[in-house]
């Protein structure tokens, strides 16, 4: 494997690491560059903990300038992947390379790595100034260079008033950055994120994770982020992996992982989701049928299935890809393809939207997800009204699982 | 507020003012052993303040080497007790519910039985053919039985083995609050464990440490028991020779003087450390949870 050339992912240097030669027509997605080389490369990873496999035979690729996500519920591995990164957790099998070096078996402390915590982890008894100048004192930089790079780092962060205090003195959203200046004033070639958010309240994360992209742009170091939150990994990442019980279940961009699950579990995990099971009645090149009992309906795809008539398949739409209209109840016929005639049990005002709860005449439940483009059309519909709910060809994903 | 201020008024400081009082005073043959600094006669107030006890004390070597060797013999105490306590605080402070409940108890069962009982069997333990010599001459070791009792080792042995608790509890109060997290923090923005150690995990002990080392340190200084029972004639600890002048000597004023004395050599490394840990931050992560 060819070494990566020695590069400086530095504060100073914004637009160094990411640059490629112009016209490179990978150079937003680098991942689709098939002679790419990767810039961390995870090779059938796996780890126990009194013989529970937590992170079972993981591979995974992550390119330099990306912000990667790990997505999974708790136990599904994705931190103990993460700390395996960083070197505080050993891998009982597998390989790790950063940078085309092997950092399997190198300790933490000389990995060019650097971990943000869940808790932040600050040093109570430092100043911030303290604190951000911890590592650069490990690497036992002299004291100018030291002063220089904790000052610039604190700019970054724009926390340069707050030198001289104590964490405790700090709100949470100050004390994350802190956290995040004490890595990134390290200059490491790969930034791991513990969960960035979780101890932000909410309208402090959605700035947070605009200011963190902006900073990542900025600093063109390669992150590394666990989070169990979809939309903050779907907002923020270039790529997602979605982890369940240690096992990769599906690895993509926010939109291949949104619109094309692969799995009903990713499905249910990344957004809400109508999922039915259905027969397939016939494949024909660009269009498929499958008959839906549940929604006492056929549903066409706009796309062909490499599966025999009669398989069973599951059928997901999406709730904001459906429309509602008011209908008559007769309007129910037999003959009918991507639409279904119900009552409305439920609505639920979200202000941008609207989510109906459609109770069909099979007993299924439909979510419906419509926005609200005038103020009056939130009165159109109300409780037990009867409604036609269609979707477009496009709109249905078939799922085998 | 009241009751703490009564109680310290009440039981250290009027009990201090009486020990102040007869340490100024001259000591007679009489009952009470000295007349007092300050009497009512029918001339008056009449005041007799007598500097003979201080001047007597401060003349003598011999009180000064029981000083010197008192302090030497306690800081020697603490500091053998930090190295021993802290890694079994750490431990204990390391381990998981219920296992942590019986190494704690385990700490504190020997305040279950007599202090002097305890010190006493440490004086059969040691002495010429008690088991430790046995057991040494059946290993092989030695040939010849040691002569540890009545020597100063035996004295320090005594102390570490009596004060440990006190060194270990505050210990692992303090370091039970640490968030390991941090250790992982130091070594990962590039901290060898030593140096993660040094900067992180000692600075934020050092209450702990603080708390414990006056707990061994002071009693230790005025110890009375201990060499009595297992020094030797020269081991004249400040506590034994405030016992002699006290009962033997009857010499109150003499003891009084040297109790005072005591106390302004105490207060002053608790003043020390009052300066230097009073505004320390707290070593927990509070932080977690709040906004």
């Amino acid at each position: 494997m060819e070494q990566e050339p020695a590069m400086k992912n530095g504060l100073d240097g914004p637009n160094a690491p990411t640059t490629e030669p112009t016209g490179d027509p990978f150079l937003d997605r680098p991942w689709e560059n098939p002679q790419a080389e990767p810039f961390v490369r995870i090779e059938r990873l796996g780890k126990s903990f009194d013989g529970v496999p937590v992170v079972r035979d993981v591979s995974l690729d992550i390119h330099r300038g990306e912000i990667f996500s790990l997505l999974g519920g708790s136990g599904s591995g994705k931190t103990t992947l993460l700390r395996m990164l960083a070197g505080l957790e050993q891998p009982d099998h597998g390989r790790i390379l950063i940078a085309g070096q092997d950092m399997t078996r190198v300790p933490p402390h000389r990995r060019p790595v650097n971990m943000m915590f869940q808790s932040y982890a600050l040093f109570p008894h430092m100043s911030v100034a303290e604190n951000i100048a911890f590592g650069l004192i490990e690497e036992r930089l002299p004291r100018p260079e030291i002063r220089e790079r904790v000052a610039e780092a604190l700019d970054l962060v724009s926390l340069s008033d707050f030198a001289r205090r104590r964490p405790d003195q700090l709100s949470g959203g100050q004390r994350q950055r802190v956290a995040l200046a004490r890595c990134l004033v390290k200059r490491p070639k790969l930034l791991l994120l513990d969960e960035p958010m979780a101890a932000l309240d909410k309208t402090l994360r959605e700035r947070t994770q605009y200011e963190l992209a902006r900073i990542q742009e900025r600093v063109g170091i390669t992150f590394v982020m666990v989070t169990h939150d979809q939309q903050e990994a779907m907002a923020m990442s270039s790529r997602i992996a979605v982890m369940d019980e240690g096992r990769l279940l599906q690895v993509g961009t926010p939109q291949e992982i949104y619109e094309f699950p692969a799995s009903s579990a990713i499905a249910r995990f990344v957004g809400t989701v109508n999922l039915f099971d259905g027969r397939i009645l016939e494949v024909d090149g660009g269009c498929t049928l499958v008959d839906v009992p549940a929604l006492g309906s056929r549903v066409r795809l706009d796309h062909g299935i490499d599966l025999p008539q009669q398989n069973m398949i599951r059928i997901a739409i999406r709730p904001e890809k459906m429309q509602i209209e008011r209908a008559e109840a007769t309007d129910e016929t037999k003959d009918k393809v991507n639409r279904v005639v119900g009552v409305i049990e439920e609505i639920t005002y979200l202000g941008i939207a609207s989510t109906y709860h459609v109770r069909l005449s099979t007993g299924a439940l439909l979510r419906v997800h419509q926005p609200i483009r005038t103020r009056e059309a939130q009165l159109e519909l109300k409780w037990d009204d009867t409604v036609r709910v269609s979707w477009h060809p496009s709109a249905p994903v078939a799922l085998v699982d | 507020m009241v009751l703490p201020w009564a109680w310290l008024v009440l039981f250290f400081l009027l009990p201090f003012l009486f020990v102040l009082e007869i340490s100024f005073a001259e000591a007679i043959i009489a009952r009470p052993p000295y007349r007092p600094p300050f009497a009512i006669t029918d001339d008056g107030l009449v005041i007799r303040l007598s500097l003979f006890s201080y001047r007597f004390i401060l003349g003598d070597p011999l009180y000064f080497h029981a000083w010197l060797k008192s302090l030497l013999l306690a800081a020697s105490a603490t500091l053998l007790a930090l190295l021993l306590g802290y890694p079994m605080a750490w431990s204990i402070a390391r381990t998981a519910g219920r296992r942590q409940v019986i190494l704690l108890a385990l700490v504190i069962l020997p305040f279950w039985t007599s202090f002097l009982l305890r010190v006493y069997s440490w004086k059969l333990l040691l002495q010429g053919n008690g088991p430790l010599n046995h057991l040494l001459i059946a290993l092989g070791v030695i040939e010849h039985p040691l002569r540890i009792l009545h020597s100063d080792w035996a004295v320090l042995l005594g102390l570490v083995y009596s004060y440990l608790p006190f060194m270990i509890l505050p210990l692992y109060a303090q370091l039970q609050r640490i968030d390991l997290t941090l250790i992982e923090a130091a070594q990962d923005l590039g901290a060898t464990p030593p140096r993660a150690f040094r900067r992180v995990i000692l600075p934020l002990s050092m209450p702990g440490i603080m708390a414990g080392s006056m707990l061994v340190f002071i009693p230790a200084v005025g110890e009375y028991v201990i060499p009595e029972l297992l020094g030797g004639p020269d081991s004249t600890m400040i506590g034994r020779v405030l016992w002699n002048e006290f009962f033997a000597n009857r010499d109150w004023p003499m003891a009084a003087s040297l109790a005072v004395l005591m106390l302004v050599v105490l207060i002053a490394p608790l003043a020390l450390f009052e300066r230097a840990f009073g505004r320390l931050p707290e070593a927990d992560d509070k932080g977690k949870a709040s906004p």
